[in-house]
């Protein structure tokens, strides 16, 4: 049986007839490219901002400027990493190791144009793997139960725990307290009210969009309020790199940009992951496979091939988890899930089955995402590099105010503004202390996910906790838990001294 | 605080302490429910509360046991001055007529945020209110809180 009938195919296909669907994500792309260039603001930020918006919209066209914003977002970020050296967003810190010595060697409008097309080949590599593996594995799904979906719900919150970066145990409690302020309401079985403070508006629990706003956009906002800034210096573009030229680059280094976007894909499909893994792991593994004359760290175009391609293949991979399993692959995924929820469309297995033409729409809708990101990126580039420079004190007031005013049109409710404020504290104060805000958010997801399978699971099997272990297929997904967290904490140590390593390098080549 | 906390961790570890051990007490008040085969409702809130306990004494071990090291500023003037303007407008915000108070908090914090060109400080608290204002007001048809 094909969960996608002819029909499904060409009704998601005649999304793309709607003129609405192509301005929302050009608009998507133009927000997620200032969202992803402004030093301090990113990808989930200006996602957990849009989405208030598109609460009067229409699936489609919200859907178009939400993927815009997520694609062209991701992908922004390195132009910071690249002017300034300060990365948008984690996942193109190791696009700066070879962006900004390229930029500092007057080549930074080159740097730029090859991490806007190696995201745009990454784009479009884990859309193709999107469109094929995520029917199969959703086929596949429908014979799960509630125990393997508590397993999978673990699995990724164990993940994004596992693979924050400073450490394990601060990943964990940041999860554990999103979990906590999931179960913030009524209980679900027996209408018992937990930590509501005779507070009527936490009947329903705590609203997950002001919660996310606070948690990403205000507490950014914190952060560059404080005083000592460093100031950086924003390296000159002036030096303009002819298209041609960009895709001669590209074609010189066809096989590593294929390879790191399969690698991006693979690294977004594991549930909790995240562009900044998936960058990584790709860059290690330009490295272990560079050539002699290759000088990584020291402006090599392909590091930034590498991370670039890796880190935009994430999005279409991290797709992949939410649509079939209804479990997000990384925190913006995590906030689109809301998104999805605003029109009453929850994802997991029967998604496709029941939605095949919104499947095929978000396909659809995400390489559009990443033609605009190409060319407002290739055409705007000199005009990004000026938004490196917008200071602080214009950003933070306007990001505030539109926080504000966001999280009170969700449902015209000053305590949801209150909300914001709260969760925006609580958020800068994780930062300031090096806690993972993504594994919060990731809590927050998959707290009720997690709560419900593991009732129904043990009501299912008469309170027999062993049925997580008896069935083989969360057996197994609880197994690859274990390796993964074994694997990724070798991987971490090994990305640190790679760091090391490449920094090293570069300050010797400096002095001499 | 640098007296008793050697290092981040200690601080960190100590609050997720004080919030476990909060948040485990409100989580064994909460109610048993109706007698039905089931976890009870404390169950999830009980086992995150612990785990926060654990995950705490964990760091604070850990950073008891570590070299002293710098612990980070939680404000400075700058970040304080915006914080406590945030906190106002955000509390208050529909008590407050959204353009007022929108351009009087634009104007604070970039004060604050020591913007020092007087045409900035003219044309920017006013745009934003405006723009924003009318951007939800006529395009989204969202009524923002005004007096009058």
């Amino acid at each position: 049986m094909d969960l996608i009938s002819s029909a499904d195919f060409m009704q998601g296909l005649a999304v793309l007839l709607n003129p609405n669907v192509h301005m929302f994500v050009l608009i998507g792309a133009i927000v997620g490219l200032v969202f992803g260039a402004a030093p301090g603001l990113t990808a989930p930020a200006a996602i957990a901002l849009m989405i208030p918006l598109t609460y009067d919209m229409g699936l489609e066209t919200s859907l178009a400027l939400l993927l815009g914003v997520y694609c062209s977002g991701y992908f922004a970020g390195s132009i910071p990493a690249i002017l300034i050296n300060t990365p948008g967003t984690p996942g193109n810190a190791a696009t700066g190791l070879d962006g900004y010595p390229m930029a500092q060697a007057g080549q930074g409008d080159r740097a730029v144009a090859i991490a806007i097309v190696g995201s745009f080949v990454g784009g479009l590599v884990a859309m193709v793997l999107l469109a094929s593996i995520a029917p199969t594995l959703a086929k596949f799904a429908l014979s799960f139960t509630s125990v393997e979906y508590f397993s999978l719900a673990l699995l990724g919150i164990v993940c994004v725990a596992g693979i924050s970066q400073g450490s394990l145990m601060k990943g964990l409690a940041a999860a554990l307290i999103g979990v906590l302020v999931s179960t913030v309401g009524l209980d679900p079985t027996s209408g018992v009210p937990r930590m509501i403070f005779g507070i009527p508006h936490l009947l329903a629990g705590v609203e997950i969009i002001p919660a996310l706003i606070g948690l990403f956009a205000l507490s950014e906002m914190l952060m560059k309020s404080h005083r000592n800034q460093p100031v950086q210096k924003v390296m000159k573009t002036e030096e303009r790199m002819r298209i041609g030229q960009i895709f001669m680059d590209f074609a010189r280094n066809k096989w590593l940009a294929l390879k790191s976007a399969l690698l991006g894909t693979f690294i977004g499909l594991l549930p909790g992951t995240g562009p900044a893994i998936g960058s990584w792991v790709a860059y290690g593994d330009a490295l272990r496979t560079a050539k002699p004359g290759d000088k990584y760290g020291k402006g090599e175009p392909k590091g930034i091939i590498a991370c670039e391609s890796a880190n935009n293949a994430v999005t279409g991979g991290a797709m992949v988890p939410l649509l079939t399993l209804g479990i997000p692959g990384d925190p913006v995924t995590a906030i689109l899930i809301g998104a999805l929820m605003i029109h009453g469309i929850e994802p997991g297995p029967f998604f496709i089955r029941d939605y095949g033409w919104l499947f095929v729409a978000i396909v659809l809708l995400l390489f559009l995402s990443n033609i605009w990101m190409v060319i407002i990126g290739l055409l705007s580039r000199g005009t990004l590099a000026k938004v490196v420079q917008i200071p602080a004190y214009i950003l933070v007031p306007v990001i505030c105010v539109m926080a504000a005013a966001g999280s009170f049109a969700v449902v015209n409710s000053a305590f949801d503004v209150r909300i914001v404020l709260l969760f925006g504290i609580v958020g800068y104060l994780m930062v300031r202390f090096d806690f993972p805000v993504a594994a919060v958010v990731l809590g927050l997801v998959l707290g009720p996910i997690l709560e419900s399978n593991l009732r129904n699971a043990l009501i299912g099997s008469q309170m027999d906790p062993t049925v997580f272990v008896t069935r083989p297929i969360s057996l197994a997904i609880l197994i690859a838990m274990v390796a993964l967290l074994l694997i990724w904490k070798r991987q971490a140590k090994k990305q640190a001294r790679l760091t090391e390593q490449v920094l090293n390098d570069s300050k010797k080549g400096d002095e001499t | 605080m640098s007296g008793i906390f050697k290092n981040p961790d200690m601080v960190s570890g100590a609050a997720l302490i004080v919030f476990g051990a909060v948040a485990t007490a409100l989580s064994l008040d909460i109610s048993r429910g109706p007698d039905i085969i089931s976890l009870p409702p404390n169950f999830m809130p009980l086992i995150c509360s612990v785990g926060i306990v654990l995950c705490g004494l964990v760091l604070l071990v850990r950073g008891f046991t570590s070299e002293r090291a710098e612990l980070p500023m939680i404000l400075d003037r700058g970040s304080a001055g915006v914080a406590v303007a945030l906190g106002f407008y955000f509390w208050f915000f529909d008590d407050l007529d959204f353009r007022l108070g929108t351009w009087a908090l634009v104007l604070v914090i970039m004060l604050v945020m020591r913007c020092r060109s007087w045409k900035q400080l003219l044309i920017v608290p006013i745009a934003t209110s405006a723009i924003i204002y009318v951007t939800f007001r006529y395009l989204f048809e969202i009524l923002l809180p005004v007096w009058g």
